[in-house]
């Protein structure tokens, strides 16, 4: 949610709604060749940049950039990325095929070789660029020149983002199930932390802490400096989505899970207030606690993505809070968050 | 003449020539001469009439052109003369009431053309520019042709890109007048002038009388000069309806619209003169120096009235059509008929317009209430017969009126009798009958050499045939391969096994066919006639019928189905709770769910998926299977309740596996004869020796997909058949391949014959080499037909796992079921009895039935791997190939399986940087001492680090490729690479992969029960109280190297024996040595399968 905008997937295709009435404001169609075989497949992600402002990327044949407030697409780079990260100055980190390229405006500035498959990263530091390896190995190239500047062995299977963990950067690797705190200076590992399996969604920070979430149904909260389990929780079903909100001047962590539970937690981990819906939570969706004020039906897309809230975010002039979710049914809410502690 | 002419286009010339009045130059050569000489020798004219185009003299353009400058009036009554000549109609024709016939355009389209002009379309001839001499065909030139290019052809026309002549040959059939049409495209603004001309020729040299090609050496001088005309250097007339046109100019509009339209700019028009030709060969040539000139063919006929038209207004289109018409000659029963025809297409189908299927049936409307003794009426055809979609299509006439007798079918260009091309006589049994017609257009399609005449090509319609004369070849092929056999007519043939095919000839040849397949072999013939089925004693099925539920079926039932039905999903989440007690686990601890109601079925995982996800991956793949069962269950019930002995079979085919898939994951070959919901096994092989035989010699792969239909009915002891694909070829062989799998139904398919259905590359009927195939197999089965019939098959002590554990997980990263198939082949080709086994037999009381067991794939579910080590512990020999059961059937690694092979295993990745191109055995007693070339499924080798196991082999990079670990009694090897992959690397059968395979199988079970010394072979022995047989079929990649010298076949026979003879050749030679029975074998190059059978 952005402004007065809502982003969200509508029978697969990204579109903005207006806050107040759920009117739709904009639209991506996809074109469909009737005689193609294959379906087109635009990915879609949403970033905040280091000034909290919402960003709509679209990665298919191309990379873009999607404006919040119409939907013109701004082409970024001419190639397809299997990930990317955005650094300052219109830099574009991009994986492509084993190899990592940086791009600005369109236009490639240097790549590395084809030498291996990059499955974790890509991740701009101020001066260098991290990714993580197929043979598990974290290396970090000069932003300038790519030149290699170090490579240290992590573990088995390196995937994801490299997320943040005060002035750590946190790479997992799938096969281990760990989640290793690196030095971005010169990757030295900080501390390792036994995830017991793989990830729900990317560490991350909340409230002085690194939140956790695996597979196994744990919410876990860590020392971002030591990895020490500060609390832990088990959840009793599987966790959809955990997200850190600010409801009423109170920090919280909305979960939700797959029995379409939608539960806030403290800091501690405990459970302030739970409710349930209907159908099942899809996305990223946070608690509903009355009956939804408004709510727009989409056709759930078949083996396309889910219909869901790529970013749910609270209001964050907070006269009027609400919140938004969506359910297995393809709905969209947008709900009052009075009554909540 | 209905109005004056004012004016003549502007350059219009108009040049007319005739042998009859003009004069020409010498002609020049025979064909292959340069016409262009012809054309640059005719001298000026020396008298100009005005007469019509039929009295034409040669005249210059030069003087033509002094002419309109003198009188434009004179030329345009030249002009309107000869239009209105060409139009009128011949002495003796009636014109329509009313109308005047040399004004009235529209006749012909009206359907008023006179019965005697249009008699004259009996002598009509059509070529095409675009197939002459030196015309470039628009693809561009052949690479091996040599033909100099002086026009090239483009969609439907030619132009000049030379100004050098381009010919062709015609044959006229009788002297006479007659109207020469050039079809070519003019313009409103300018001319494209374009010379024709006919040169008279003589035959200079003939071919011989024995040439097969007849026309090949045909040559051709002239015999007088050419007559020139001149074309196209007319334009059309700007704002003149074209009916209006060809009242002024001898043009013909191809439609209606064009009639009643003003011309277009630009557009095809036939463009005509009158001439009189000699009977014989002629030679056409065009030139032109115009390259703009596009000029698109030549249509001569004797009817002034027919109007020539490609129109692409089917009614319009007077030259592309196609008419059939049928007459009763005998067998009529009523003073009337009706006739219907049903039409059948074959391989790859006809594509109907806007259609993406193929299209496999159409029919031809009925003609009905036809006088007995009459043509019934014409009907266009063209849209069944000229797509194609297969060289030719089945038609079936059927007949109301008509009795036992026959009938003929005509095809004509036109529906009328003087365009009749083909008249076709047929037999017709009970009002039905058959023939099959040739598919495209019939017209002259590329170069002639030698002149011809018509409007088809005649040898085109040589693929005409009546069922009569097709079924003759069939029978003849038949006999043929009988006598190359050599064997006497009453050869023992199966009775026991049961060798079924086709057999939909027509009702007037159903006995002779069911008789012709009788004496090849086949014993189950349904459509046989009763005193056929009772002379030949063959099979009746009516008192257990095999009835079919399914035909290649998938037994995937997509997760979306079962969430979206409330009763499978409650189905679904009791499974998982039986999985989960299975595993010592609650549903919390299994699947992490505090309510097991809110699991969906999946159909994929997601990429990083957890341990939950996995097992839930893992459950709803098999349980989509496992959904499919009680659909067939009902189905099976419904069947016996009338058929209380029905053997109820589905149809497994190889495609999702092996062919167009990679596992049995859309398609599980094991489930429902497993799980009883089919009582007969079945499946189908599709093996050529092309790609879709695997890469298997001689479609060997067949013995493969056997072994999966044995497996899938051995537990319930169910029977099991095959559609044997005599129609890929290889029949004796396949049919071997399931017999020694223990398969007693071999339904050869499918005779057909390929006319009875659709979809001919079902059929083998076509196959002259498998009517040779056939025979061979059943009659090298024949008199061994109740050893293998009712006798034991030997025991199988070998087996090879089918994996499903590793499909379903683990698929996607590499594909390993041809491994197993190439591991069971080379255990085949090395004389070794061998199983398929799946999971579910890796149970205490299954495995006891084995001592050496193959195991691959990377994942295992616990419990069968515990139920492994037991087995190993009291003696198997148990042989992991690279990555065995490496992971669980969740996808978490299992300790237990480094215990068991006393070593860990660990994927080699090409960053590893070691060498590990070849490997070597040494040191142990399970292999010989061997160096071979590293192979592995996928490429995909695994590097191991010992504990308890001892080292049998290492890569040459040093690193450790194979371990055995004793426990108990037994062994358990592990290899970093796949057994199957290093015997089809190694060479396969010739190569030393074999005895590398069989090594700790041999060391195990000691010398097998039969052995033969040419490993390119598969052996299987049955035994029955009658005796012992060994069934021998050679499978080799080339066969022109197989073993010239006799061959040894070595028997433990277990019993006393007194002879022992082929089934082919005869009594052989043999001798006891050592307790076994050592036979002489004919030259493996002598035979491709044969029984030897011992008494």
């Amino acid at each position: 949610m952005e402004a007065n905008r809502i982003i969200c997937l509508v029978d697969g295709e990204l579109a903005a709604l207006d806050t107040a009435t759920g009117a739709e404001v904009w639209r991506l169609r996809i074109p469909q060749s009737k005689t193609a075989a294959a379906k087109r497949v635009e990915h879609y992600t949403a970033r905040r940049d280091a000034g909290g402002k919402l960003r709509l990327f679209r990665s298919s044949t191309s990379l873009a950039e999607i404006a919040v407030a119409d939907g013109v697409i701004t082409p970024l780079a001419p190639t397809p990325a299997t990930a990317f990260d955005v650094g300052t100055n219109n830099d574009i980190a991009l994986v492509q095929v084993g190899k990592l390229a940086l791009v600005n405006r369109g236009k490639e500035v240097w790549a590395t070789s084809e030498l291996e498959a990059i499955v974790a990263g890509p991740r701009f530091e101020a001066d260098r660029i991290l990714i993580g390896t197929g043979r598990g190995e974290l290396v970090a190239f000069a932003r300038a020149d790519h030149r290699e500047l170090w490579r240290v062995p992590l573990g088995k299977q390196l995937w994801g983002p490299i997320a943040t963990a005060g002035t750590l950067r946190l790479v997992f690797s799938t096969e281990d199930e760990t989640l290793f705190a690196v030095d971005p200076k010169d990757g030295a590992v900080k501390w390792r932390f036994a995830t017991g399996d793989t990830l729900v969604q990317s560490p991350f920070e909340y409230d002085g802490s690194l939140i956790v979430v695996t597979k196994q149904n744990r919410i876990v909260r860590l020392n971002p400096e030591t990895g020490v389990v500060a609390a832990e929780v088990q959840w009793p079903t599987w966790l959809v989505t955990v997200e850190p909100l600010t409801v009423g001047g109170r920090t919280r962590l909305a979960v939700g899970d797959v029995a379409g539970r939608l539960t806030l937690l403290g800091p501690d981990l405990k459970k302030t207030w739970e409710s349930s819906l209907t159908t099942r939570v899809t996305g990223r969706p946070v608690v509903a606690v009355t009956p939804p004020i408004w709510k727009t039906k989409s056709k759930p897309v078949k083996g396309g993505p889910d219909d869901l809230l790529d970013t749910i975010a609270s209001d964050a002039a907070g006269t009027k809070p609400f919140m938004l979710t969506t359910d297995g049914a393809g709905f969209l809410y947008k709900l009052s968050t009075e009554g909540i502690k | 003449m209905s109005e004056p002419r004012t004016h003549l286009p502007e350059g219009l010339v108009l040049v007319l020539t005739s042998p009859l009045v003009g004069e020409v130059g010498e002609s020049s050569s025979r064909v292959g001469g340069k016409a262009s000489t012809v054309l640059m020798a005719l001298p000026p004219t020396r008298r100009f009439a005005a007469t019509s185009p039929t009295w034409g003299e040669v005249k210059t353009k030069r003087q033509y052109s002094t002419l309109i400058t003198c009188s434009c009036f004179a030329a345009a009554l030249l002009v309107v003369s000869a239009t209105a000549i060409a139009q009128r109609p011949a002495p003796g024709d009636k014109a329509p009431p009313g109308s005047d016939p040399a004004i009235d355009i529209l006749n012909d389209l009206e359907g008023t053309k006179t019965a005697a002009d249009l008699e004259g379309l009996r002598h009509s001839h059509l070529s095409l520019v675009e197939s002459w001499r030196h015309v470039e065909p628009a693809g561009g030139r052949p690479k091996e042709s040599t033909q100099e290019s002086r026009w090239k052809a483009a969609g439907g026309y030619a132009s000049p890109t030379t100004a050098q002549p381009i010919s062709t040959l015609i044959e006229v059939p009788k002297d006479g007048e007659y109207r020469l049409y050039l079809r070519q495209r003019l313009n409103q603004q300018q001319t494209s002038p374009v010379t024709l001309s006919i040169e008279p020729l003589k035959v200079v040299a003939a071919p011989k009388p024995d040439d097969a090609s007849k026309t090949a050496n045909v040559e051709y001088a002239s015999a007088g000069p050419a007559v020139v005309q001149k074309f196209g250097d007319q334009r059309l007339l700007a704002n003149t309806l074209g009916k209006d046109q060809e009242k002024k100019l001898p043009f013909r509009f191809e439609s209606e619209v064009q009639l009643n339209s003003f011309a277009d700019e630009s557009m095809f028009v036939w463009e005509y003169r009158d001439l009189k030709l000699t009977k014989g060969p002629h030679r056409i040539s065009l030139q032109s120096d115009r390259r703009e000139a596009k000029v698109s063919a030549v249509f001569l006929t004797r009817s002034k009235t027919f109007r020539p038209s490609f129109s692409e207004v089917k009614k319009d289109n007077t030259l592309e059509g196609v008419y059939v018409r049928y007459r009763v000659v005998k067998g009529a029963t009523a003073p009337q008929f009706t006739v219907g025809t049903g039409i059948t297409y074959h391989w790859p189908g006809r594509r109907a317009p806007n259609s993406t299927e193929p299209l496999w049936y159409d029919g031809v409307a009925a003609s009905a209430k036809v006088p007995a003794k009459d043509w019934s009426p014409f009907v266009d055809v063209r849209e069944q017969v000229i797509p194609g979609g297969g060289p030719w299509s089945t038609w079936r006439p059927g007949f109301t009126g008509v009795g036992d007798g026959a009938v003929e079918v005509q095809f004509a260009w036109a529906p009328h009798e003087a365009a009749v091309a083909r008249t076709l006589p047929m037999a017709v049994a009970g009002g039905r009958a058959m023939f099959r017609v040739p598919h495209g257009r019939y017209r002259f399609r590329s170069p002639v050499s030698a002149a011809t005449w018509g409007v088809w090509d005649s040898s085109l319609l040589e693929g005409l045939v009546a069922e009569d004369a097709l079924v003759e070849r069939y029978f003849t092929w038949a006999d043929e391969a009988t006598r190359t056999l050599g064997l006497k007519p009453d050869h023992p043939k199966p009775k026991y096994l049961k060798v079924l095919t086709g057999c939909q000839t027509g009702g007037a040849h159903q006995a002779r066919a069911a008789e012709m397949m009788a004496k090849l072999g086949v014993n189950w013939i349904p459509s046989a006639p009763p005193d056929v089925a009772k002379r030949y004693s063959l099979y009746d099925d009516s008192a257990t019928p095999k009835i079919k539920m399914g035909d290649e079926i998938g037994t995937h039932t997509p997760a979306e189905v079962i969430n979206g039905d409330v009763t499978l999903r409650t189905k679904f989440h009791e499974y998982l709770g039986e999985q989960a007690k299975l595993n010592g686990l609650d549903i919390q601890s299994f699947l992490g769910l505090d309510d097991v109601r809110v699991a969906k079925c999946i159909d994929h995982l997601p990429e990083n998926a957890g341990r939950f996800e996995r097992r839930l991956f893992y459950c709803s793949q098999r349980y989509v299977h496992l959904a499919t069962i009680p659909a067939y269950m009902r189905g099976i019930k419904e069947i016996e309740k009338t058929k209380p002995k029905a053997q109820v079979y589905n149809n497994y085919s190889p495609h999702p596996l092996f062919l167009t898939g990679r596992d049995m994951n859309e398609s599980d070959w094991f489930l429902l004869p497993r799980a009883g919901a089919q009582t007969l096994g079945w499946a189908e092989d599709w093996a050529t020796g092309g790609s879709w035989g695997l890469g298997t010699p001689m479609t060997e792969c067949t013995t493969f997909y056997a072994a999966l239909v044995d497996c899938s009915v051995r537990t319930r002891g169910y029977p099991a058949g095959f559609y044997v694909g005599s129609n890929c070829g290889y029949s004796a062989q396949k049919m071997f391949s399931c017999v020694s799998q223990g398969i007693t139904i071999l339904h050869l398919y499918d005779w057909g014959p390929i006319d009875s259905w659709a979809e001919g590359s079902n059929s083998w009927s076509e196959s002259k080499d498998q009517y040779l195939s056939v025979a061979q197999g059943t009659h090298a089965l024949g008199p061994a037909d109740e050893i293998i019939g009712t006798g034991k098959r030997e025991a199988r002590r070998t087996a090879v796992l089918y994996n499903r554990s590793h499909e379903i997980m683990s698929g996607g990263r590499v594909v390993l079921n041809r491994d197993w198939m190439w591991t069971f082949l080379g255990l085949r080709n090395a004389g070794v009895p061998v199983d398929v086994v799946i999971e579910e037999d890796l149970i205490e009381s299954e495995l006891n039935r084995y001592d050496v067991l193959f195991v691959g794939g990377l994942n295992l579910e616990r419990r069968h791997l515990k139920a492994l080590r037991a087995w190993v512990e009291r003696g198997g020999v148990l042989i992991g190939s690279a990555g065995a059961a490496l992971a669980d059937v969740y996808g978490d690694r299992m300790p237990e399986t480094a215990e068991l092979f006393g070593a860990t295993q660990r994927l080699a990745t090409a960053e590893d940087k070691s060498s590990r191109e070849r490997v070597r055995f040494q040191g142990t007693d399970e292999f010989p001492e061997v160096e071979l070339a590293a192979a592995a499924a996928g490429n995909q080798k695994y590097v191991l680090t010992p504990s308890t196991g001892k080292v049998a082999a290492k890569y040459d990079g040093g690193e450790v490729a194979a371990v055995v670990n004793t426990l108990g009694k037994g062994r358990a090897i592990l290899l970093g690479v796949t057994t199957g992959e290093m015997f089809r690397m190694a060479g396969g059968a010739k190569g030393p992969g074999l005895t590398w395979l069989a090594s700790p199988v041999r060391k195990r079970l000691g010398r097998q029960r039969v052995e033969f010394d040419c490993p390119e072979s598969e052996v299987t022995l049955f035994d029955h109280e009658k005796g012992v047989a060994v069934m021998v079929a050679l499978y080799s990649w080339k066969p022109g190297e197989l073993p010239t010298v006799a061959g040894r076949l070595s028997v433990d026979a277990k019993r006393e024996v007194r002879e022992v003879t082929s089934a082919l050749h005869g009594p052989l030679k043999w001798a006891l040595r050592e307790g076994r029975i050592e036979i002489e074998m004919p030259p493996a190059s002598k035979f491709v399968v044969d029984t030897v059978i011992l008494r």
